[in-house]
């Protein structure tokens, strides 16, 4: 079979639109942030990162590791802020499981004090029912941020800007979570029950 | 000028006895009583309301003692060394013991919650020592040797229940003589205590033989008495029981299995008010919570069936076991019908449940995913959220105040869980055992999580996934009345275990 191969300027211009979608945190399921949320360095520059995500992985649904490349983009809050985005986004085979329904996206994002992520979601986030899901839901999100940058300590979730009682009537989101440790596969736990942030 | 007044009054604090305070205000002098626990001194807080012209009372909902002072309203966890002023909350340094119909505070805690009443800087002089010492006997001079031991009386209408807790109180000699028993202690004392219990059932609890023995008059009414010693802390349990009565009073209403009543047993909520069913023991008053209902469905499984339905099948399967065995079971409803959590719980406190069990059903994904897991309190959120606390009653002394709605909803509820968790754990595993015996479901063992209908219970409290409506095979056998009987079995044999090994746990020495 012939393929036509690209021709090297339209093959930057590709690749570029590819690595942009990824820092935009536009996966597979996600929505791509504002153009105020995008990356304002120059693309050039941008360090990749390696970071990783926390999905279950298989029927007792504790949460696996899954690594992806992100840009980091010299910002602490929007490089948060992306990986939350890219979570929402699902894992791509690897038996990893997507604990959110389709359509699910990030509307808003910052941190208090230092240390407490406020992440605010849209779409079908209350849809659906039992615990292990409510808990994979919650806890993924949660060990993703603290997994990854160490100083967050715990997660308020909202719901399309409001604050939410419980997602699917179990948790309690009336105030932050912490890190759960619990929540992660035996193989990737640490023994001081940290975060896995400074590990790469 | 009354600043000023306030602050004499604090400045002329001063202990007279060990059993009495002597507050000198601008209207005379106010006795209040006082006791010394563990190197603590304490005043009944009651009495000081009542003597500074404020009120004390019960919060008719809530069941939390509220003070009533200087136009401020101040409510008291019992469970938690915090209170909240007009809903600004304040640490405290010991938990507020209810006792002998008295909220006792501790003597530097009451200076700071006067201050905050008054809004001028208040503080209270302990008594002296040297006092506190002549009153506790000749020997006094070994007192602070020996670890000191506390007694809480607690009663109801038909039995005493006596809480002794303190090193090695377990291994305390316990012997009943006509008209009496008398608990004795070994290298540890009683607390001072000497209370006219007048219930019939027993009469007076005192302590004497420098507070090495702890006497209980027996009343007429007495027939019985059970004894449990449990762990962590060590705690050695009296309950003395009458002949027994109809508890509780008209007002509870109580739903029995069976009624069509939409409402539970909930004060001003309109459900008539039933017969109420026989005290059978100390622990017997169990709530069961069937998850979600109404408006929400819970989780959809295999065929559309849905968790709201099969989680009521389960419970009033489960409540007519535990009936037929003499328990009091409350439903948190009985038919479909939206509940929100917090009022599930608020249920089970408000018929002091001895245990509260939430039915659910779980989902997952992950298809393949099957068998029966127990959450408890989750004992990371706790602790954390008891930081938080903290920190704002940090901030709040530094001048910022906090006094938003979800403060005081903290202090009301949502720490009460973390008093019964290794009960709650126990029960737990219990459950899952049983599971793992009965059904031979997959056993995904005992979690801790921070679920709503969990974290504001006054009792051990569980939530317990059965099985799994998004697995094929279970959402076949969940539909089956045959396996919803054995599920039902299984929780109810898991509870009566509980109860056994809740009562008996460990070896109480007998003379």
């Amino acid at each position: 079979m012939k393929t036509r191969s690209l021709s090297p300027h339209l093959r930057i211009v590709v690749f570029a639109t590819v690595v942009l979608l990824l820092a935009a945190g536009c996966g597979r399921r996600g929505k791509a942030p504002s153009k105020e949320e995008a990356p304002t360095a120059p693309l050039q520059e941008q360090q990749q990162v390696q970071r990783i995500l926390l999905y279950p992985s298989g029927t007792d649904m504790l949460l696996n590791e899954y690594r992806v490349e992100m840009p980091e983009l010299g910002d602490r809050e929007k490089d948060m802020a992306e990986l939350v985005s890219r979570y929402l986004a699902g894992p791509a085979g690897d038996g990893m499981v997507m604990p959110f329904p389709e359509n699910c996206t990030l509307r808003a994002f910052f941190v208090l004090n230092g240390n407490q992520a406020v992440v605010d979601l849209a779409g079908p986030v209350r849809t659906g029912g039992g615990s292990d899901t409510e808990m994979a839901r919650v806890y993924g999100i949660i060990d993703t941020l603290a997994w990854n940058f160490a100083d967050i300590k715990s997660v308020r979730i909202l719901v399309d800007g409001q604050e939410v009682n419980t997602l699917l009537g179990h948790l309690d989101l009336s105030r932050p979570i912490p890190f759960e440790p619990g929540m992660l596969e035996p193989s990737i736990r640490r023994a001081d029950g940290g975060g896995g942030a400074g590990e790469f | 000028m009354k600043r000023l007044l306030i602050m004499l009054i604090a400045v002329l604090f001063v202990a007279q006895a060990v059993s009495a305070l002597d507050l000198k205000t601008p209207k005379g002098t106010l006795t209040l009583a006082s006791r010394s626990w563990s190197g603590v001194e304490w005043v009944c807080g009651s009495q000081l309301a009542n003597g500074l012209g404020g009120r004390f009372a019960k919060d008719s909902v809530s069941g939390y003692p509220v003070m009533s002072m200087n136009g401020r309203r101040v409510v008291f966890s019992t469970t938690s060394a915090v209170a909240s002023v007009d809903g600004k909350i304040l640490k405290l340094k010991h938990v507020p013991q209810e006792e002998s119909g008295c909220l006792w505070l501790a003597v530097g805690d009451t200076g700071k919650l006067l201050s905050e009443i008054y809004g001028a800087r208040i503080a209270i002089e302990p008594p002296r020592k040297s006092q506190v010492q002549a009153e506790a006997g000749s020997d006094g001079d070994k007192e602070g040797q020996e670890p000191a031991v506390s007694v809480d009386v607690a009663v109801s209408s038909d039995a005493v229940r006596l809480t002794l807790t303190g090193p090695a109180v377990t291994s305390a000699t316990v012997r009943q003589r006509s008209g009496s028993v008398m608990v004795t202690l070994s290298g540890a004392r009683f607390e001072p205590l000497s209370q006219d219990v007048g219930k019939g059932v027993v009469e007076e609890v005192a302590t004497e033989s420098g507070r090495h023995v702890l006497r209980v008059n027996l009343g007429t009414r007495f027939r019985h008495m059970d004894r449990l010693g449990l762990r962590n802390p060590d705690r050695l349990i009296l309950i003395f029981k009458g002949e027994g009565q109809t508890v509780p009073p008209p007002s509870l209403e109580v739903v029995p299995q069976g009624t069509t009543s939409e409402t539970p047993a909930m004060p001003g909520r309109g459900a008539s008010p039933q017969a109420a069913p026989r005290r059978t023991s100390a622990f017997d008053v169990i709530v069961i919570d069937p998850g979600h209902g109404g408006n929400d469905t819970g989780a959809i499984g295999v065929g559309g069936i849905r968790e709201k339905d099969l989680t009521l099948v389960l419970a009033k399967k489960l409540a007519s076991d535990l009936e037929a065995q003499g328990f009091k079971v409350i439903l948190t409803r009985n038919t479909d019908t939206t509940l929100p959590l917090m009022e599930r719980t608020a249920i089970a406190n408000y018929n002091k449940a001895d245990l509260f069990v939430s039915i659910h059903l779980n989902a997952s994904p992950a298809r393949s995913a099957r068998g029966t897991e127990t959450y408890f309190m989750s004992r990371r959120a706790t602790d954390q959220w008891s930081r938080q606390l903290a920190d704002k009653e940090n901030a709040a002394t530094g001048g910022a105040g906090s006094s938003d709605g979800q403060d005081l909803k903290l202090v009301l509820w949502d720490l009460a869980q973390t008093a019964h968790m290794v009960e709650s754990q126990a029960l737990a595993e219990t459950i899952q055992k049983e599971f793992n015996q009965l059904l031979n479901t997959g056993d995904r063992g005992v979690r801790q999580a921070p679920f709503v209908v969990l974290e504001g219970a006054q009792m051990p409290a569980v939530l317990v996934e059965v099985a799994f409506l998004t697995n094929p095979t279970e959402a076949k056998q969940l539909e089956d009345p045959a396996f919803q009987d054995q599920a039902a079995n299984a929780l109810d044999k898991a509870i009566v275990d509980f109860k056994n090994r809740y009562e008996n746990p460990i070896a109480v020495p007998t003379p």
